[in-house]
């Protein structure tokens, strides 16, 4: 479809996303390659974390292992201190006794403040010329103090000078060492000779000390003179020592101590001698390391090495506390690192696929929209209607658009209304003002509709019906107006001759009505003649039953009126007037039953019906001749207007007087006496029941002639209520006894009989009047009538 | 005095109708009742006129009525019909019954039997039967 010119036709328009933003959500793999790139990212960030927190810790790790060789040195360092203060006292006085070694022990509290030293004592050199004399001099020392006291040198030797412990303190876990020579063991000889040379403290290698069994223990040694000799606590090299103080120091309990004052984060062995060889193991904190020389994980490891006391002690150390995984996750840099990397990582994985998802659902909408756009052009175009928009901003609503079925339908009229300058009232509408009734429509609030008469370019014109509908913007104003105009044309001349059948269907609508009603009065005489059939049938079964019964009948009735004749002519002389109207009543009662059982007969009669050519007229008259009595007794005249020369009629002359004679009968005995019957008879012509003012009986679809009987009477005539009913079988208006109610009805059903109908009135001028009509030979035929046979 | 022959099988019918017609002085009357016993009864009886019952079992009156023409002994004697039919007319569509036959619808009172017999009773019986014939009352006014 072509645009319209006008501007402000395009519904919603979607904002377009920023460059930046369009240009990333266009590439859906990039998502992935941001993720991978974050992920990278952490992951390096992470391992620099990682390596900077290694580098601290083992910066941290080295200083750990100065300060626990610092503290080995420490407690080693109190220790020759302690040995000095002990020098000190012995060249502050020219003999030292036992008692003021035991005060100045007690006064360093060794127990508290060095627990590692388990043995403070003094080994006095001694040649063995004066070793008893000085044992004397001891034990009545210690006598006097109440403090035990050695009796000999152990272990006994030939040696000429003995190195013998004589003070030690504290003396109750000590005094097993009182009198042990100290050069009797190579190794603490050799340190006290070298302390005695060089008059600087001296240790020994490892020793079994016995304070401390099973721990390694050292001899720390300090050469002592005496006070005149040098100043106190030092001596002079070279010079002969008086004897040696000395301190049992238990190595583990000194790494016991840096232990608890450093922690177990770091391991640590002490070996004696410049390399760490198992075998020279003084002691250690935490786990034994020697099995992971070779081990090549990353934890920090290091061997540095102290000089004490000329003694070269070599350390191990090794960081328990790993600064691997469980560090690196433990570590608040690495994991933040690579946490905060992850989450922006899946942020920015996040934002970027979304905004994938976002342009690909959006481009989906936009393909479908556009496919759909497609379709409605293609149907607009396609379309056999004319499709139109207005522009409803300007006056006038010039056309912005027309399909080409509407410029086909205006043959290139309209062929301007892509400019947007022709109006739809310039369309070829040759009645404006009914055109204008679109407008009006329009901005009243309803759609616009109207068929009306178009003429196109060339001058034709044509019926074109014309539907516009609102176009209203978001804000619910109009902006145009897209119309539909169809060519009814055909549907109108469809109409028109629509119209016009209908017209002609009222018309047969009206025939067939009155031919309706024509054939319910037929079908009402059909019903009729059904139920007087049916009434018939019943009759012919009563009739049947009746002339069986009449037979045994009439025999007793017989026997009872003779024996009533016998009985009046045997009583003659002698019966009295009661008895003769007993006599009379008797025999009138007989002769009533046997007129009803007659009557009856005659009603039921299913004897055989034989129709001859016979003249009405001279029926009639013969059936006057057979009431001639009953006419005499009423005293009664008869008036006769019968036409001659009456076409023969096609009865049972016996049936056909019985029903003149019954007719005459009832007149009789309407008028009582002094009465006039009037009896008239004419030939009608007759061409299907029309031309006659009587019912259609059975003359319908005959023509022909018929006889028509009328018998008049001057008596009261009939009450309207029973004329419906004088034909009906035992209806009678008689008094009892008079009548059977099977007069009428007998001749009824010979009228039927005979193709006739007999009708009942009363007479304008007063009295019953009965009418009988009967065809003529002439008329035609009917279907024939059952025959009914007779019985005697 | 005639003589009538009743043909009835009607016992009572028939007995009152005999003592009726007697009983006026004027007719001997004999009664049959069986169609077979009424040729005998007539050449024995020579009546002036038969009383004759048209439905009857065994024979019909008709029957009996040829069976009596058909005799030239009595051949002659009239025939007047008693039925019990209810229309005189009917009776002649019975074999054996001449249309101008007399015929008399059951029932009828004594006067019009009287009456039907008077006009059609002969007024003598056959010479031929004369003799052996019962003999006549003299009429009675």
């Amino acid at each position: 479809m072509s645009p319209p010119n006008s501007s402000g036709a395009a519904p919603g328009p979607i904002r377009p996303p920023s460059l930046a933003v369009g240009w990333l959500a266009s590439r859906p793999g990039l998502a992935w390659v941001v993720l991978a790139g974050g992920l990278l990212s952490t992951l390096a960030a992470s391992l620099a974390a990682w390596e900077q927190r290694r580098a601290r810790d083992e910066l941290r790790f080295v200083a750990q292992t100065e300060y626990m060789r610092g503290a080995v040195a420490e407690q080693l360092n109190r220790c020759l201190d302690m040995l000095r203060a002990a020098a000190g006292l012995f060249a502050a006085s020219e003999t030292v006794q036992p008692d003021e070694w035991r005060r100045f022990a007690e006064g360093l509290g060794l127990e508290r403040n060095f627990p590692a030293v388990r043995a403070l004592g003094y080994a006095e050199k001694l040649p063995a010329a004066e070793i008893s004399q000085r044992i004397e001099n001891l034990r009545r020392h210690a006598t006097e103090n109440g403090r035990p006291a050695f009796a000999e040198v152990w272990p006994a030797s030939n040696r000429e000078t003995c190195y013998v412990v004589t003070m030690v303190e504290p003396l109750p876990r000590n005094w097993t060492a009182l009198g042990f020579d100290l050069a009797s063991d190579p190794a603490r000889r050799r340190a006290a000779d070298h302390a005695a040379e060089s008059g600087e403290p001296a240790m020994t290698p490892p020793l079994e000390l016995v304070q401390a069994s099973g721990s390694p223990g050292v001899l720390m040694l300090l050469a002592v003179e005496p006070p005149e000799k040098s100043p106190p606590g030092l001596r002079n090299p070279g010079s002969a020592p008086c004897g040696w103080v000395y301190a049992a120091v238990v190595v583990p309990d000194v790494l016991a101590e840096v232990e608890r004052r450093t922690g177990r984060e770091v391991a640590m062995e002490v070996f004696d001698g410049p390399a760490a060889s198992p075998g020279a193991e003084l002691g250690r904190v935490g786990p034994l390391l020697v099995a992971r020389e070779n081990d090549s994980s990353k934890l920090h490891q290091r061997e540095s090495r102290l000089t004490c006391c000329n003694r070269l002690w070599t350390f191990r150390f090794r960081a328990l506390s790993s600064t691997g995984l469980a560090a690196w996750f433990a570590a608040p840099g690495p994991l933040g690192a690579a946490s905060l990397g992850l989450c922006i990582s899946a942020m920015a994985f996040m934002v970027f696929r979304t905004l994938s998802e976002t342009r690909t659902r959006a481009e989906a909408i936009a393909r479908r929209m556009t496919a759909e756009l497609q379709l409605l052009n293609q149907a607009v175009e396609s379309a056999n209607d004319g499709v139109f928009i207005l522009d409803a901003a300007q006056p006038d609503w010039p056309i912005l658009y027309t399909n080409p079925a509407f410029q086909r339908m205006f043959e290139g009229g309209p062929s301007a209304s892509r400019s947007g300058h022709t109006s739809l009232r310039l369309c070829g509408a040759p009645d404006e003002t009914n055109l204008a009734v679109i407008p009006a429509q329009l901005k009243a609030g309803s759609c616009g509709h109207t068929v009306l008469q178009t003429r196109r370019s060339d001058g034709s014109v044509f019926w074109a019906e014309y539907s516009v509908a609102p176009l209203r913007n978001e804000s619910g104003q109009i902006t145009h107006y897209v119309g539909i105009v169809e060519d009814v044309t055909i549907r109108k001349e469809a109409e028109e001759k629509l119209s016009r059948a209908c017209l002609e269907l009222a018309r047969i609508q009206e025939v067939l009505r009155a031919k309706i009603n024509e054939l319910k009065c037929s079908h009402e005489d059909l019903q009729r003649t059904q139920d007087q059939l049916i009434q018939a049938a019943k009759l012919e079964s009563v009739g049947t039953l009746a002339a069986s019964v009449a037979h045994e009948v009439k025999n007793p009735l017989q026997s009872i009126l003779i024996g009533l004749d016998y009985l009046r002519h045997r009583l003659r002389d002698r019966v009295d007037e009661p008895t003769r109207m007993v006599l009379q009543d008797m025999s009138d009662a007989v002769k009533r039953a046997d007129f009803i059982v007659r009557e009856l007969l005659h009603f039921s009669a299913n004897t055989s019906f034989e129709p001859h050519p016979e003249d009405l007229n001279a029926i009639l008259e013969r059936s006057l001749g057979l009431i001639q009595p009953q006419l005499c007794a009423s005293r009664s005249v008869v008036i006769r207007h019968l036409e001659t020369n009456l076409p023969p009629v096609q009865v049972d002359k016996g049936r056909i007087e019985q029903v003149f004679i019954n007719l005459f009968l009832n007149a009789l005995q309407a008028m009582s006496d002094h009465g006039t019957l009037i009896i008239r008879t004419h030939a009608v012509r007759v061409d299907g029941a029309a031309g006659l003012d009587l019912p259609p009986g059975g003359l319908i679809g005959r023509s022909g002639t018929v006889v028509i009987v009328s018998v008049q009477d001057t008596g009261p005539g009939i009450a309207a209520e029973h004329l419906p009913r004088v034909f009906e079988p035992f209806f009678t208006t008689k008094p009892q006894g008079l009548g059977t109610g099977l007069g009428l009805a007998v001749a009824k059903r010979i009228l039927d009989l005979h193709a006739g109908w007999i009708q009942a009135a009363n007479a304008p001028e007063g009295g019953a009047l009965f009418t009988v009509v009967l065809p003529a030979c002439d008329i035609e035929p009917q279907e024939p009538h059952e025959t009914h046979s007779g019985c005697g | 005095m005639k003589r009538i022959l009743v043909v009835d099988d009607e016992q009572a019918a028939a007995r009152l109708l005999k003592a009726a017609l007697e009983l006026t002085g004027d007719y001997q009357a004999r009664v049959v009742h069986t169609p077979e016993d009424a040729l005998d009864a007539i050449r024995e009886f020579q009546p002036h006129l038969v009383l004759l019952d048209i439905i009857m079992p065994g024979m019909l009156g008709g029957d009996v009525a040829q069976a009596i023409r058909s005799d030239p002994a009595i051949g002659d004697i009239p025939i007047v019909f008693l039925t019990a039919a209810f229309q005189p007319h009917l009776v002649r569509e019975h074999e054996g019954v001449a249309p101008s036959d007399p015929c008399v619808a059951k029932p009828a009172d004594l006067a019009e039997i009287i009456r039907v017999i008077e006009r059609h009773a002969r007024r003598e019986p056959p010479s031929h039967l004369a003799s052996s014939a019962p003999p006549t009352p003299p009429p009675q006014p």
